[in-house]
């Protein structure tokens, strides 16, 4: 066995005691031994065992942890029904608002059950949420109410609030005009002056301006209702105006007097109808032109 | 109690082997990363690499092959990435300690003796230089070297007769 190999053999601890001190003889290899034992005493600078495992474990999670991707998609689907739930909580919160277009009548029920029919071209506010709270909604054109009995419920207009108790009935409020007819039960009005009581059978009228008219009502539900406008001793130009809520129509009248009194009613099916139970009382005759365009004239 | 059947081999996708891995291989594998680029940074990105590596190919690699496998990653890695630079070892002495050893002029000299070697280990090349300090430091026997560098025992004969012909060149006239 040469020096070479049994010089590896010593590195591998795999000589004895003899050999090597053999070995040690030739000086050329005891130098090299000389060195390999100084080199034994060297160390490497220490291996920061945790952190570098720290790091394995951090970059190994991914695939590691795959439970995580589930958990993932279902946070989303949470997020998304959060959002869905705050936006429903935030839309409770707003006001509702219900809109009739012309000649388009509709019903509403509030939330304690108290009914509301919409009359055409009108429009309601009143908040879901606080219903509970206040029961107070907000009206421009006319609706008929069948009030639960309950806390005070009070209608709000331009002209002045109506407050009941629980009843039925109707409120106009349009433009200058306010009328209110009590069907049933009492209703108060608080006007800007004064507050007036209305008993099952009582109305009043109201225009901007000038005096309050007590009136009195023989229905037992407003006329529109049953789909039909009626009126007493009204100035055409609220006949008119009426007319216009139930059909899309626009009206010209170009020698005709205002403020001729009309008595009577007519119907939201048909406007030939209507039109001549308005001018044939009045001695006025009109003709429908296209695009819904109405002229009326003095009956020669 | 379980009964475990020692011929299964473990399965290195399970954690509690792959930690054993970690524990019996991570110090020796971060020696070797050390001995080939000199930086503890690096080193310590090569072993993760390796780690996470081993990992990912969990149900590839079987249980006897994890070692090497480790090795020759971090191999690898390191000659695509890791640029060279100065191994820098602790020297401690290996003499006995012996009264009359402890004198400060000998201690001095112990000290400049531990510059010298480690100015000599750097002079080899990146491949005796491992070898032979898995050797020495680690002290694994020459066919342990020879699987995880993947070569012969004979390469590792000859890269380790290289360094010491080597050092002992460099190191003549130090007489020690």
């Amino acid at each position: 066995m040469n020096k070479q190999e049994l010089l590896h053999k010593w590195m591998n601890d795999e000589l004895t005691g003899a050999e090597e001190s053999a070995l040690r003889e030739d000086p050329e290899m005891r130098a090299m031994m000389e060195i390999a034992v100084q080199t034994r005493g060297m160390e490497a600078p220490e291996f920061p065992k945790d952190a570098v495992w720290k790091n394995i474990q951090q970059l190994n999670k991914p695939t590691k942890v795959r439970t995580l991707q589930p958990l993932k998609f279902i946070v989303r689907i949470a997020a998304v029904f959060a959002i869905v739930a705050f936006s429903y909580v935030f839309w409770q919160g707003l006001d509702t608002d219900v809109n009739t277009a012309i000649a388009e009548k509709t019903e509403i029920i509030l939330p304690d059950q108290s009914e509301v029919a919409l009359n055409a071209n009108s429009f309601l506010t009143y908040n879901q949420q606080d219903w509970k709270d206040a029961r107070t909604l907000r009206l421009d054109g006319e609706a008929y109410f069948k009030v639960a009995k309950g806390s005070a419920f009070v209608v709000e207009t331009d002209l002045g609030d109506v407050t009941v108790l629980g009843t039925q009935f109707n409120v106009f409020a349009r433009e200058n005009l306010l009328k209110v007819s009590c069907f049933e039960g009492v209703v108060s009005v608080s006007l800007d002056q004064e507050v007036i009581t209305l008993r099952a059978g009582d109305a009043l009228e109201l225009e901007t301006g000038k005096t309050v008219k007590n009136l009195t009502t023989s229905l037992s539900a407003p006329r529109w209702l049953q789909d039909e406008s009626s009126f007493n001793n009204a100035p055409l130009t609220q006949v008119l105006n009426e007319l216009e809520h139930y059909y899309n129509i626009q009206l010209e009248v170009s020698d005709i007097d205002l403020e001729k009194r009309f008595t009577g009613s007519f119907t939201h099916q048909d406007l030939d109808i209507a039109l001549q139970s308005i001018c044939n009382p009045l001695q006025m005759t009109y003709s429908v032109l296209d695009k819904n365009k109405v002229v009326l004239n003095e009956a020669e | 109690m379980a009964i475990k059947n020692s011929q299964d081999e473990p399965n290195v996708c399970e954690e509690r082997t792959y930690n054993a891995l970690y524990s019996a291989h991570g110090q020796a594998l971060w020696n070797f990363a050390y001995y080939k680029c000199g930086n503890a940074d690096d080193a310590s990105d090569l072993v993760q690499e390796a780690f996470v590596k081993l990992w990912n190919n969990c149900s590839k690699v079987s249980f006897a092959k994890a070692r090497s496998f480790l090795y020759t990653v971090t191999n690898n890695s390191f000659l695509n990435a890791v640029a060279h630079q100065k191994v820098v070892l602790n020297y401690r002495s290996m003499q006995s300690s012996g009264v009359d050893k402890q004198s400060p002029e000998f201690l001095l000299e112990e000290k400049e003796y531990g510059k010298k070697l480690n100015a000599a280990l750097n002079t080899l090349t990146e491949a005796q230089r491992t070898a032979f300090l898995m050797n020495r430091i680690d002290g694994k026997k020459y066919k342990q070297i020879a699987e995880e560098l993947d070569i012969s025992v004979k390469a590792v004969e000859k890269r380790i007769s290289q360094a010491l012909v080597s050092l002992k060149k460099n190191l003549d006239g130090f007489n020690k």
